[in-house]
């Protein structure tokens, strides 16, 4: 394995040594700046990933700390997601998933694309499709509500598959939701069915 | 150092600094909820809405992080009161070596 | 010229030459050494102040020039005593010139840097830090541990409440067991590590990416000749699946010429 000096990782390497190291000359001899950070914290906020950014600074630096940190946000927010070219998104709400994997269970939250090709759950960071499934692989919709730990009354959205295999929802205003990829369906001249409600009642 | 607020990066700086905040107050909340359910203090029936009610608090923090899009506000704050713990029981720990930093000039 | 009075510090080689080193510095500006005896100092002569910014791109060309000027010194003169950035040699009077304030410093420090040359002779600085990924390990752990499978098997027969209540402790047991094998690991890396410098410095971890945690932090003096073996060992622990190592230098031995800090307990 070679040892590297010139990448972006490096440079912090580089700064952790040349701004807090090296031989250091009688205090009686040197030009002093007491207690006061000699360099701008914005450069290594920025390289260490700002994270570090309020070992460096001291408190007059976290407004400026925490303003850039959202400011990096906002722009993250542009983040785009994975669309085909010509596809067009007909609603958009905030959802989350039911997800179990190996040991771990639990509500993914995400947005919730109704496009005119699919149904597609993004989330944005860290940047991931949670789920997407195109129209074709859809039998139908089912709803149901409930109510969650702040008393807001949320709804359940199911969507159950050809495969047999079911995508549980939780959002607001599904039948706002059922009825957009209803309508969509039979555009595409795909029929979906009703009444599956009865096998959504056990669970 | 001309800082560049906007309405927009200001709510979230805050925002991110309340959620941190809060999910520190749920994991200490959490350690209290686990020590009554292991003392055997509590009924089936308590644990069981116990449970429940730890985890749709996670649900309901992981949403309005991902709905506001400020889950690494989030994150970068929890990790810079990290490491100011961290300084602050260095500096409890060892007095000396602090001391010696503040003789040489900063 | 009364302005640059004050002498800006790179740091001292071993040689007794007198000369230029061109505009190579801080602000592109002139480089030159003060010899004394067999050393020399590496300066440029500037204001007394220290040089300040808040702005990225200066301080990332600062810090840059900072580095390129031992790089140079290190061509020229072979072993060169590093000093952080911004030490900068204050004028002692109107009487006394900075050439020679900064001529008796290396004269009453001379044994110190003495002893400091030999110890840095040969030898350059690299940094590494090994991570390891929680989400890989952890997945391991589930699958071979006893104690979490029959934990996995309970929770599926609980209502929702009590089995989260599981799920929170059967990761609670994995971050356990996870927490154990990294103080194993971290000894074992480090010893191996360790093997090949002639001395080494423990830092702190710091944060690193989502998926990543470090385990270890070090700063290790490392002889010339040696340099290759640790590279092989690094390759092997890099190799090792849920391992990564991060390997950087050669630098001059910052960490390693400073005043002796207070021993730390224990190492």
């Amino acid at each position: 394995m070679q040892p590297s000096r010139d990448t972006h990782a490096t440079l912090i390497d580089l700064l952790d040594r040349v701004l807090e190291k090296g031989l250091v000359l009688n205090a009686d001899l040197m030009i002093h700046v007491a207690g006061i950070p000699l360099l701008g914290v914005s450069l290594k906020a920025y390289l260490a990933g700002m994270e570090t950014m309020l070992r460096y600074g001291i408190w007059q630096d976290w407004d400026e700390a925490q303003r850039s940190i959202a400011a990096e946000e906002q722009r993250q927010k542009r983040k785009e997601m994975p669309l085909a070219p010509d596809e067009e998104i007909l609603l958009k709400v905030f959802a989350s998933q039911w997800f179990g994997k190996g040991i771990y269970h639990n509500w993914r939250p995400g947005h919730l694309y109704i496009t005119d090709k699919r149904v597609l759950l993004f989330r944005k960071e860290p940047a991931e499709t949670l789920f997407q499934c195109p129209y074709e692989e859809i039998r139908g919709v089912a709803t149901t509500g409930k109510h969650d730990i702040t008393g807001r009354e949320t709804d359940r959205l199911c969507l159950v598959l050809r495969s047999g295999e079911m995508a549980e929802l939780r959002l607001s205003d599904a039948l706002v939701v059922k009825d957009a990829i209803e309508e969509q369906m039979k555009t595409l001249g795909l029929e979906p069915e009703g009444n599956l409600l009865f096998s959504l009642a056990a669970s | 150092m001309a800082i560049d607020i906007r309405e927009d990066n200001l709510k979230s700086g805050v925002l991110g600094l309340v959620l941190a905040l809060v999910e520190i107050i749920r994991d200490a909340l959490k350690i209290q909820a686990f020590k009554r359910i292991e003392s055997g203090i509590l009924s089936e029936e308590e644990c069981e809405r116990l449970g429940q009610a730890l985890m749709d608090l996670d649900i309901a923090l992981e949403e309005i992080k991902e709905e506001q899009g400020i889950a690494e506000s989030v994150q970068a704050v929890r990790n810079g009161l990290d490491d100011i713990v961290d300084d602050v029981i260095d500096r409890i720990a060892n007095p000396e070596r602090w001391q010696e930093e503040t003789k040489v000039g900063g | 010229m009364e302005q640059e009075i004050g002498r800006y510090l790179y740091g001292v080689a071993a040689s007794e030459r007198a000369v230029r080193l061109g505009s190579i510095g801080i602000e592109g500006c002139d480089v030159y050494t003060i010899p004394y005896e067999d050393f020399c100092a590496i300066v440029h002569n500037c204001p007394t102040e220290p040089y300040q910014s808040t702005d990225e791109e200066t301080v990332k060309r600062w810090v840059s020039a900072h580095q390129g000027v031992l790089d140079e010194a290190k061509e020229r003169f072979g072993t060169v005593i590093p000093f952080g950035f911004d030490t900068i040699l204050q004028p002692r009077d109107e009487v006394t010139s900075p050439d020679q304030v900064m001529k008796d410093w290396l004269k009453g420090d001379y044994e110190r840097l003495q002893t400091i040359m030999e110890k840095i002779k040969d030898r350059d600085e690299y940094g590494v830090q090994i991570f390891y990924e929680p989400s890989l390990i952890g997945k391991q752990i589930a699958e071979q541990s006893q104690e979490i499978r029959k934990l996995k098997q309970e929770i599926a027969t609980k209502s929702p409440g009590m089995a989260y209540i599981y799920r929170q402790k059967l990761e609670k047991a994995v971050k356990a067991e996870m927490e154990e094998l990294a103080d194993k690991w971290f000894k074992d890396f480090y010893g191996r590590v360790r093997h090949h410098c002639d001395d080494i410095m423990v830092e702190k971890t710091k944060k690193a990416d989502r998926d990543r945690v470090m385990l270890l932090n070090t700063s290790c003096l490392v002889a010339r000749q040696k340099v290759d073996s640790l590279g092989e060992e690094l390759e092997k622990i890099n190799n090792m699946e849920g391992f990564s190592v991060h390997f950087s230098g050669p630098w001059p031995p910052y960490s390693f010429v400073a005043k002796p800090v207070l021993p730390v307990k224990g190492e």
